[in-house]
Formats: structure tokens, sequence, C-alpha cells
């Protein structure tokens, strides 16, 4: 049985074509165009012809990034507890959190939220029976949004807060003009992170948000199947790979684009060991971060911003202004490619850089500390340390043969340890299949994790800038 | 006025019963109720109990040196969990080493505690305090 799958980038519309043989999956093709931004069908048409000019193809999988992932603000009370579930519901249903808000809103806030214009506020706030003073002055104060935007820019809300006042909130956001969604609560009790109600609420809300228009609609009423966020694709891979294939062990995935940075772990340990104290909400097995400010080509400026110390600790002091010049290059040209030596040496360290911040802000931490027993650590997310494969997708490390990325030991001030990989081999995924892949995982798991695993190559120590 | 209610008890992993006991006796002979979980009490034991006593303040003792550790974000789980109001007294052998008083009454403050107390408090200043505190709250 021959299956294609086809994802609607932002900037290029990619497909590829397998054959379904029982148990086993295999690659044959892939092809790629500039997506037809006023009419996605034709970029969508143009790909299934040239992978499958014959209409072999029994089933079609679609995903789509929407614009780099469904624009979530996430709003919760206190930092560390039922906003942390809101960011990581949000992350995990593939969505992209432009803000983050805790406490009591105000007027400020509210401004800033706006300016980030999310597709979705994500309203939690309380456990079950738990806070309600906090969610309700927050609900009040987004109901002065409506008069402040155009009624067709307005987010979705989904809530996802304290069940006792589900209806109340919704009833009232509604009033307002808001079209709302409640769902379960993300943090019904303290240690108890629910995120897949909200999870499937904002799915929800990406396929009627996406689809309507564009052309989306009429692919998903001629292949007869809803389009996947692919993001949310690539999860699904990296779990299938993680259920079906226990003997790949625990892993990472970077996925870098131009937009984006986004790093997958399936595993690392969770449970403390000896003098370790563990701190913070649990992290799930399979945890996703995006980094919205790093990217090779539409968010290089905003990376130069973010790491630009790192940035230029790996360039020599005469490179520097070349550099600005190369990032201004970037930002006015997106789909520019480096042409001389120097360029593609700018290019890898931006990338290094980059994967470094990203990895850092994904992997958890130590924290020394001195109890009555002696020298302790306090860990708050996941213990990384343990992972022994790392894979690379994305643009640039899809295709970059020589390159492998260096995980700073620690670059934090000397209290705080990182728990990123320690040694590890490095996969790339040279045919750049695994964002097609995970949408074929969503029906054939097993088999789309283990042609995954084929097509990913070995990369041996490479031309990474030295001092990272 | 209806009488000040607290919730009492030694958290994380000290097991210093006798000072507990302590405390019982002398708020309780000034007239606070006191809802004693005695030691080894997690934050969420806490909470628990304040939550069905509808107590006005959760008094936590620490022994051991460990305090800092055991009672960071105790006021963000109260918050939550829907205490945003309760008071929160935190008084013991807070840190090890040497180091000021007014050193640990901050970082405890920082916290989000209302009052911290050093090991040398006087109990029954400390029930005036409390009920001073909580009157002021109920207001």
């Amino acid at each position: 049985m021959i299956l294609l799958s086809i994802d609607i980038g932002s900037t290029y519309t990619k497909g590829a074509m397998f054959r379904l043989n029982g148990e086993k999956l295999e690659y044959l093709d892939r092809a790629v165009c500039p997506t037809t931004i006023a009419d996605l069908k034709i970029g969508f048409d143009w790909i299934k012809k040239k992978l499958d000019p014959k209409k072999t193809a029994e089933q079609i999988f679609f995903t789509s990034s929407a614009k780099g992932g469904l624009a979530i603000s996430a709003i919760g009370v206190v930092p560390d507890l039922t906003l942390m579930a809101a960011k990581s519901a949000a992350l995990s249903a593939g969505g992209k959190v432009v803000s983050v808000h805790a406490y009591k809103l105000t007027g400020e806030h509210l401004a800033e939220l706006l300016k980030k214009k999310p597709d979705i506020i994500l309203l939690a706030g309380g456990t079950d029976g738990g806070n309600e003073s906090y969610l309700l002055h927050n609900a009040e104060l987004l109901c002065h949004l409506p008069s402040m935007v155009n009624c067709d820019k307005l987010p979705t809300i989904v809530f996802a807060g304290n069940v006792a006042l589900k209806d109340v909130i919704c009833h009232r956001l509604s009033e307002a003009g808001f079209d709302v969604h409640p769902a379960p609560n993300l943090l019904p009790k303290i240690d108890q992170m629910e995120p897949e109600g909200a999870r499937e609420k904002i799915r929800n809300v990406f396929l009627r948000t996406i689809v309507f228009g564009k052309g989306l609609d009429a692919i998903q009423n001629e292949i007869g199947s809803e389009p996947m966020p692919t993001p949310l694709a690539v999860l699904l891979l990296v779990e299938a790979i993680h259920n079906e294939l226990p003997d790949f062990g625990d892993f990472m995935l970077l996925d870098m684009g131009g937009a984006t940075t986004d790093v997958y772990s399936a595993g690392g340990k969770l449970d403390a060991e000896a003098r370790v104290i563990m701190r913070g909400l649990a992290e799930p097995i399979i945890k996703r971060t995006v980094e919205g400010d790093l990217g090779m080509r539409v968010s290089a400026s905003t990376a130069v911003d973010s790491i630009g110390d790192t940035l230029s600790e790996i360039m020599d002091e005469n490179q520097r202004s070349s550099f600005s010049a190369f990032i201004g290059k970037l930002e006015s040209v997106p789909e520019y490619l480096p042409i001389d030596p120097e360029e593609i040496h700018f290019d890898r360290c931006l990338a290094s850089a980059c994967i470094h911040h990203a990895m850092q802000r994904h992997a958890g931490t130590w924290r020394r500390v001195f109890t009555a027993e002696g020298e302790a650590f306090v860990q708050q997310g996941k213990d990384l340390r343990q992972i022994s494969k790392i894979v690379g997708s994305g643009g640039f490390l899809s295709a970059m043969s020589d390159f492998v990325p260096i995980v700073i030991e620690n670059n934090r001030p000397s209290e705080i340890i990182s728990l990123n990989p320690r040694n590890y081999t490095y996969l790339r995924d040279y045919n750049y299949i695994l964002p097609l892949l995970g949408a074929v995982a969503s029906s054939y798991p097993k088999q789309a994790a283990r042609c995954a695993i084929e097509n990913l190559l070995l990369v041996e120590q490479g031309g990474t800038p030295n001092s990272l | 006025m209806q009488p000040v209610k607290i919730v009492l008890g030694v958290i994380g992993a000290d097991c210093h019963a006798v000072g507990n006991q302590i405390l019982e006796k002398i708020f309780s002979q000034n007239d606070i109720e006191v809802v004693n979980l005695g030691v080894m009490v997690s934050q969420d034991e806490f909470i628990d109990a304040a939550i069905e006593t509808k107590a006005d303040a959760i008094c936590v003792s620490s022994l051991y040196g460990q305090g800092e550790l055991d009672c960071e974000g105790l006021r963000g789980r109260c918050i939550e969990r829907g205490l945003e109001d309760i008071i929160l007294y935190v008084g013991g052998n807070l840190v090890i080493g040497k180091k000021a008083f007014s050193e640990t009454e901050e970082t405890f403050k920082k916290m989000g505690f209302d009052r911290v107390f050093s090991p040398d408090a006087d109990i029954n200043n400390v029930s005036q305090i409390l009920k001073d505190d909580v009157a002021g709250r109920r207001k």
C-alpha cells in the first residue's frame, strides 16, 4: 500500500511517499515546493502529482504548521504550579507559547498579551476546589479584551482551571464575546498534572482556526481527513519510537527551523537519587519545548539578541562586524543560503549557539545546597545526563553531514548544574522526513517508528566551532 | 471574636517532638485553638488541615537545619489551593551554619512567610502577635 504524507509549512510544502507492507514501512521519495500562500491546495496538489503521478496512494496524511505553530498565551496563578502546567500543556499540544502571565493580571499585562497576538488564551489557575479569587479576577479582566480588538482577531479561550468556577467563568467570557472551550483542570490536585483534556481542546481550536480558508478545507474535503499540527506529528513520532522501540533507548530530538528551535526528550530520569531532592511538578516522559526566539532565519536576529554572549564567545573578534552583516541578510531574505566559507562558518556558529541554549532551557538543573547530612542537590526538571542518542532534524541539521551539536557542560552560575546529556551519539535525519513520518505514526506507530530509525545516519565528530 | 485557630507541625523529615508539644501547650494556654499535626509533616498536610479546619494560620517549626528547603514553595501551594489569605509563621533552627537572624528572616519573608521567629522567641509573645495579626486579617 502506498502512503503519502504532505506537510504545508510557512515557507515550504514538503511531501514524502512510503510503501507499507505489513509490518514494514519503506521510504520511497520526497518532494518540496514553495508554499502557495494564496491557495495552499495548489502546492499540495503539485507535490501530490510530483510524487505520485499515477495516483496509487491509498492513504494521504497532511500536516500544517499554521504560521509556525499556534500562538498561545498561558495564564496561571503560581509560576511554578498552574502556570508551569499550562505552559507544558500548550507545548505538548504543538503550540508556541508567546506570553505567560502569573498571579493577578493588570491592564499592562493585557496590553502586552495583545501585542503577542495569541490565537488561544489558555486560562488556568487553582486546583479543583482551590483558589478562586485570582482566576475570577483574571477572567474578569479578560472581559475587557473584546473592546480593545476587532472581533475577528479575538483569541479563543481554553479554560482549564478550578472546576468550581468552570460554568461561571465560561458563561461570563462568552457573554463578553469570546469563543470559550471548557477543559478539565490542568492541575486538579497539586502534584497531579493532567494536560490531555486541554491538549484536545487546543487541537480542536487549531483545526477550526487554520482549516478555514486558504484551501485547507478543500484539501480536507478531498482526502477526507483532518490536518494535524506539524509539531504534534513530531511529538507523536517521538512517542512512537519511545513506546514501540524500547531498544532504541532514551533519546532527544532537535528540530531546528528558520523560526524556532524545538527540543524533544523521551525518557530521562524523573526520580531522585540519593542526596537529590526533587522540586516542582513532575515533567512528562515525552517532553517538548519550543524556543521562539532561537532560529536559523526568521528568528536569527532575535537569537542574536538572546544569546549574543555565546555567539561572541565562539567567534573571533574581527569576524563580528561581518557576522552582523550576515544576520542582516538573513533577516531581509529568509531563504538565503551561505555562499562563502565565512558565511558557512557563521551559519554553524548560529546553529551551535541556538542548539546549546535550547537544550539548556529544556533540560533540568541541579542546585547545590547544604543540609544536616552534608551536600545535596535540588533537582528541577528532568535529568537527561544518561541519554545516549541525539537526533537532528530540520533544514539545517538534516543537510549538514559534518556537524555535531555540542552540549556545553555548564555555562550557568556555578551553583547551578545543567542536566544535559554527557556522552551521546548524534544521528541525522538525512532525508528530512521525520515530521512527515510523524503524521504516518498517528495510524501506524510501530512501522513509522522503525522507518524513522532506519533513515537516520550517524554523524562522526565534525566541524563544530571548537570552543563550544 | 471566634477563637484563633492554627495548624501546627514540624515540617519535612524533622522529628523533633518535644518542642512541638511545648508549643501546643503554650498556644493552648493563650486561648488559641491548636490543630497539631505533630512531626514530619509535609507542606500539603499543613494545607489539607488548614482547609478542613478553616484555620487562621499555619505555624511551621523546623529544628534540623533544612527549614529553607522544606518551606520553599509553601506560599505558592497555599495560593493554588485557595488559601491565599492564610497567615504563615515559621520558627526554630531554620538554617545551619552561623548566619545573622536578620538574614534568615529576610529569606523566609521572601518565601512568603508573614513572620519568622528565632529559637529564643517567647511563645507567649508570639501568641499575642498572632492574635493581633488574625484580628487584623479578619477585619
